[in-house]
C-alpha cells in the first residue's frame, strides 16, 4: 500500500517532467522555432542590431524577439540568496531561542505565530510587500527604484522563516536530553550546550530545514512577482535594482502567448530549467544531509 | 517510630561533602526528606534502595543537576568543602566543575573520541593544544580507556561498544579534575565484563577522587564502596561502613532489603 502510494507521488513527479519538456523539446526541431530563435543566443549574449556590445536580453515581444534566459537566472538566485541571507539566521535562531531559551508561556505563543505565517496565502504576503514593504524600505534605504530585490527578498524571507523555523525547532528539540545534560555536568553554561552541543547535533535536520526552504524560495512566484519590479535585469551585485525572476516570468507570460509559439516553447524550457535546478539542488542537499549525519552517528 | 530517624554512623572526620536537612521536592510532592549525610574525602560512598527511593534524585542535589528541572526544588544544607553549594552567589556551573557526573546511560557526545575528552577543557577556556592533548590522554589513561582508543582518536565516540563509552564518559568527567565523582548507575546497562571493568576503574579512582554511586546492586555495593547509605521512600534509613552495612544493619528494613525481602 505505501509502494503503491510511493510509486504514485514517484510517476506524478516524473509525468510533470515529461509533459512540460515536451512542450520544450521541438524546439531543436521545429521549423518555425528554428527559424525565428537561434538556440545558442538564448544561453549567450549577442550584439543586436542597435547595440553597441554583446547583451543578455530578455524581450520576448521585441522585434526581433530576444529570448535570453540568464536575465532571469540571475534575478532567481539574486532574490533567492538574498532571501536565504535573512532567513537562515533569523530561522534557526528563532528555533534557538524558542526551543531552548523561552519561558513556557513565550514559546506557545512565538511558536504557533510563525507557524501561522506559513499558512498565510502568498499572494497577500506579495500585496504586503508591493504596497507597504516597499515604502518602508525606499523610505528607509532611500533605494532609486521603489521595487527591487531586497523588497522582493524581504517579501520571499516571510515565507521561509517559517519553514525553516519549524524544522530546526524539531531538530533541536529532538536532541537527547542526555547530551544536553551530559554537557551540564561538565560545567558547561546555557550558551556553551547551545552552540557546541545542541546546534551540532541538531544540524542535519536543520539543513534539511535550509534545504526545503531554499526549493520554496526558488520556486515561490506570487511574491516576487508582485514586488520586484520585473525588470530582467543583469546586474550580478547590486541587489537595489528589479529584478525579473524565472517563476515570475513564467506566471506573468505564459497566459499572454499562442500554444506551440517560440516564446512559449521558451517558456517550458525554463520550466524544465527551474525543475532540474532544485532537483539537482534537493539532491546535493539531501547527501550532504547524509553524510553529516552519518559523521554523528558512527564512523 | 524507631524507622523515622536516621541511624548516622558518627561523622567521618574527613567528610568532603556534608548534606544537612536536605528535602527536595518536585512541584508539591517530595522527593527526598530531611536526609543528613556525610561523604567521606577520597572513598566510595554507594547509595541504595528500591527504585523511587530517591536516591538519584539526591544525586543529583549533589551538584546542583536539578536546578535545571523547573519544579524542583531543594532546601536544607549541602556543604562541599564546609561551603554551601546552594549558597548565595555560587555559581552552579562552578560546582559542577568540581563536581562531575556520570550517567546511568552513556551519553558519549556524538563527536570524537578526543574531542569528547576535550570538550570540558574547551568550554572551561583551555585554548592551548598540548595542554588539551596531555589531558586528553592522562583522562584516558585515568579511565583505563588509553590503550583501547589510542589509535583511533579522531573517529567517532558513538563507535566505541557500550563498556567504552561509559569509560570515555568517565574519562570526559575527569578531564577537568572534579573533586567528587557522582555516578548514577553507572554499570546498570553494561554486561558483566564491561561491569567489572568499571568496578576496578572505580576502586582505582577511589584514591584520588571522592565517589558517591548509586546502584541497583547490592553485590556492587558490597564491592566497591567504602560506605553505603541506605535510602527508601525519600528518608535515609541507614548509613554505614559497607561491611558493616551487609553484615549486621543496624535498622530492621535495612536487613529486610540486603536480604532481599523486598525491593
Amino acid at each position: 500500500m505505501i509502494a503503491v502510494l510511493a510509486l504514485t507521488a514517484i510517476a506524478a513527479i516524473a509525468l510533470i517532467f515529461i509533459f512540460i519538456a515536451r512542450e520544450a523539446v521541438p524546439m531543436f526541431w521545429e521549423l518555425e522555432f528554428t527559424e525565428e530563435v537561434n538556440l545558442r543566443d538564448l544561453f549567450f549574449a549577442k550584439e543586436w542590431k542597435g547595440y553597441d556590445e554583446p547583451v543578455f536580453v530578455w524581450q520576448p515581444v521585441g522585434e526581433p524577439a530576444k529570448f535570453n534566459v540568464v536575465p532571469l537566472f540571475v534575478g532567481s538566485l539574486k532574490v533567492t540568496l538574498l532571501a536565504m541571507l535573512m532567513s537562515v539566521p533569523l530561522g534557526i535562531g528563532c528555533a534557538m531561542f524558542v526551543a531552548l531559551y523561552a519561558p513556557r508561556a513565550v514559546r506557545e505563543i512565538v511558536k504557533p505565530a510563525i507557524e501561522l505565517l506559513a499558512g498565510i496565502p502568498s499572494v497577500v504576503l506579495g500585496f504586503f510587500a508591493l504596497m507597504v514593504l516597499a515604502s518602508w524600505a525606499q523610505a528607509t534605504f532611500g533605494f532609486h527604484f521603489r521595487l527591487n530585490a531586497v523588497v522582493a527578498a524581504i517579501g520571499l524571507a516571510l515565507t521561509i522563516v517559517p519553514v525553516i523555523f519549524t524544522i530546526a525547532e524539531d531538530a533541536i528539540q529532538s536532541v537527547p536530553q542526555t547530551l544536553t545534560e551530559a554537557a551540564l555536568a561538565l560545567g558547561a553554561r546555557k550558551y556553551q550546550v547551545a552552540l557546541r552541543v545542541v546546534l551540532p547535533a541538531a544540524l542535519p535536520g536543520i539543513a534539511a530545514g535550509v534545504v526545503l526552504g531554499f526549493g520554496r524560495a526558488i520556486g515561490e512566484t506570487m511574491i516576487v512577482l508582485m514586488a520586484s519590479g520585473n525588470a530582467a535585469i543583469v546586474e550580478l551585485f547590486d541587489f537595489t535594482t528589479s529584478v525579473r525572476t524565472v517563476t515570475a516570468t513564467i506566471a506573468a507570460e505564459l497566459g499572454e502567448v499562442a500554444q506551440g509559439d517560440p516564446h512559449w516553447r521558451v517558456l517550458f524550457l525554463l520550466g524544465v530549467m527551474l525543475f532540474a535546478v532544485t532537483f539537482v539542488l534537493n539532491i546535493v542537499g539531501d547527501l550532504a544531509i547524509q553524510r553529516l549525519q552519518k559523521k554523528l552517528t558512527a564512523s | 517510630m524507631t524507622e523515622s530517624k536516621p541511624a548516622v554512623a558518627e561523622a567521618p572526620t574527613n567528610a568532603k561533602m556534608e548534606t544537612r536537612n536536605v528535602n527536595v521536592f518536585y512541584g508539591s510532592n517530595q522527593a527526598i526528606k530531611d536526609v543528613d549525610l556525610d561523604i567521606a574525602d577520597r572513598s566510595v560512598t554507594a547509595l541504595i534502595g528500591p527504585s523511587g527511593c530517591g536516591k538519584s534524585t539526591y544525586l543529583r542535589a549533589l551538584n546542583r543537576m536539578n536546578d535545571t528541572i523547573d519544579i524542583c526544588r531543594v532546601e536544607g544544607r549541602i556543604l562541599l568543602d564546609g561551603e554551601d553549594i546552594y549558597g548565595r552567589g555560587v555559581d552552579p556551573v562552578e560546582v559542577r566543575r568540581r563536581v562531575g557526573m556520570v550517567f546511568q546511560k552513556s551519553n558519549p557526545f556524538p563527536k570524537s573520541v578526543f574531542d569528547n575528552v576535550a570538550f570540558g577543557l574547551r568550554i572551561g577556556g583551555e585554548k592551548d593544544k598540548d595542554v588539551i592533548a596531555q589531558r586528553v590522554e592522562e583522562s584516558l589513561r585515568g579511565a583505563a580507556l588509553w590503550d583501547e582508543v589510542k589509535d583511533r582518536l579522531q573517529s567517532s565516540a558513538l563507535g566505541l561498544s557500550g563498556g567504552q563509552q561509559q569509560r570515555l564518559c568517565i574519562a570526559r568527567c575527569l578531564a577537568v579534575w572534579p573533586e567528587v565523582i557522582l555516578m548514577d548507575e553507572p554499570a546498570s546497562a553494561l554486561d558483566p565484563i564491561a561491569t567489572a571493568k568499571i568496578e576496578e576503574l572505580i576502586r582505582e579512582l577511589r584514591e584520588q577522587y571522592t565517589i558517591v554511586i548509586v546502584t541497583h546492586s547490592m553485590q556492587q555495593a558490597a564491592r566497591v564502596s567504602d560506605s553505603t547509605a541506605f535510602f527508601y521512600m525519600g528518608e535515609l534509613i541507614e548509613h554505614d561502613e559497607t561491611e558493616t552495612m551487609f553484615t549486621r544493619p543496624a535498622k530492621k528494613r535495612t536487613e529486610e532489603y540486603i536480604s532481599g525481602r523486598f525491593g
